[in-house]
């Protein structure tokens, strides 16, 4: 089972789409698409939201804060949901998990 | 007593031989429509030669299969002549469907075998539809059209009975006679696409649906894709998005032919476009559950 991305230090982290991964609108969803392995992926309209906001700049807390925002709830279930789909999307290699130190370029003063 | 014939469809030409006419005439029954008296240019030679221990089954002269059954043969020579069409255009896609034609907009029904394709298209043609195929249909990806590849259609018998899918196979099945008049011959651009299911004792009806786990369904059923990653990736993603999509489960392929009449009737349904879920659309649990390799293609059935 993957480590809990809500744990100490663990929020912090900031998601980064990885490189060389396509992202295709199927309606309001997403199919990703892995060049290097050739794996496709479809993301519901939930995760199609937290895919968008793994761009390197938001942490996990600030992804789980977005969506909250978003859905007008902040009850347990988006923290949860964000972080199975967080767990889910490293699993398969689609996703960087880069500490807070290391930010991207874009974002270097 | 032996028997040869010629295959032609797609700019490519098959010969077939084989030293025991059943087996060329079997093959004449499923390709009738692609059947050709004269040759010119290259083809793929497949024999069918029969050993002291059983079938074997040569392309240009290169052993395939040996030492197998008659039916286990003739299984494979099916599979090789599609294969021999698939290997001779490598610049199409393509997909285990089967295909419709109205007012030049084709049907597509994109499922695993034993789910009801060749059942629907033919009951479709029955209703006026033209026939593109009930098993392959090869997709120009430059054009987005699909062209004719018209191989008999046969369908299953029906036990209004549930098999799992290894034992779909040995159902038996028959051809379905459609005049020449019913057989497509320009490529056409597809208008819907139908994802079928067959469950005993189910009223026809559509069921609700995720378009990016559709793409992945279509993708699925994609033969060369590992050749065409992400075009087919990309053609499924912008199917599912500009085309009906039709989750369909049925007993009755009536009652489902004629629902699909209706369906398709109707213009193509609007998908919202939505940057973030709002209260209303968000889905629990953002799920993952469908990814799919698509190095590996599926086999073709029969």
């Amino acid at each position: 089972m993957s480590p809990s991305l809500l744990g100490a230090g663990a929020a912090t982290l900031r998601p980064r789409q990885r490189d060389g991964v396509l992202s295709y609108c199927a309606a309001e969803e997403i199919v990703l698409y892995d060049r290097q392995t050739n794996v496709a992926v479809a993301l519901n309209l939930t995760a199609a939201a937290i895919w968008d906001l793994c761009d390197g700049s938001n942490s996990v807390r600030d992804i789980i804060a977005d969506l909250a925002l978003a859905v007008g709830d902040a009850t347990r279930v988006v923290p949860t949901d964000v972080e199975r789909a967080l767990n889910e999307l490293h699993a398969l290699d689609l996703l960087i998990l880069q500490s807070e130190d290391v930010l991207p370029l874009s974002a270097t003063p | 007593m032996s028997g040869s014939l010629l295959l032609g469809q797609l700019d490519h030409q098959v010969v077939i031989e084989a030293d025991d006419e059943c087996v060329t005439k079997r093959v004449s029954r499923s390709f009738r429509e692609m059947l050709k008296s004269s040759r010119s240019g290259p083809y793929e030679l497949l024999e069918v030669r029969r050993g002291e221990r059983g079938h074997e089954l040569r392309r240009n002269g290169v052993e395939v299969f040996n030492d197998v059954e008659l039916s286990e043969v003739q299984r494979a020579l099916r599979h090789e002549i599609i294969q021999s069409f698939v290997r001779a255009r490598p610049d199409l896609l393509w997909l285990h469907a089967g295909a419709a034609v109205l007012n030049g907009r084709a049907l597509l029904f994109v499922a695993p075998y034993g789910r009801g394709k060749s059942t629907l298209v033919t009951q479709l043609c029955a209703r006026g539809f033209s026939y593109a195929s009930d098993d392959i249909v090869p997709v120009d990806l430059s054009s987005g059209r699909i062209l004719p590849f018209p191989l008999t259609p046969f369908v299953r018998e029906n036990i209004d009975t549930e098999l799992p899918g290894d034992r779909v196979a040995e159902l038996r099945k028959y051809p379905v006679s459609l005049p020449p008049s019913a057989f497509l011959t320009d490529p056409v651009l597809i208008g819907a696409i139908v994802l079928p299911t067959y469950r005993v004792g189910s009223i026809a009806r559509l069921e609700p649906y995720s378009p990016a786990a559709a793409a992945l369904d279509i993708m699925r059923q994609v033969i060369n894709s590992g050749r065409h990653g992400e075009a087919t990736v990309a053609l499924c993603s912008r199917l599912v998005t500009q085309v009906p999509i039709l989750p369909l489960v049925f007993s009755d392929a009536g009652a489902a032919a004629d629902l699909i009449i209706e369906e398709v009737g109707q213009p193509p349904s609007q998908h919202p476009s939505t940057d973030r879920p709002n209260a209303d659309s968000y889905q629990y649990p953002a799920s993952f559950a469908l990814s799919s390799r698509l190095v590996a293609g599926p086999t073709t059935t029969h």
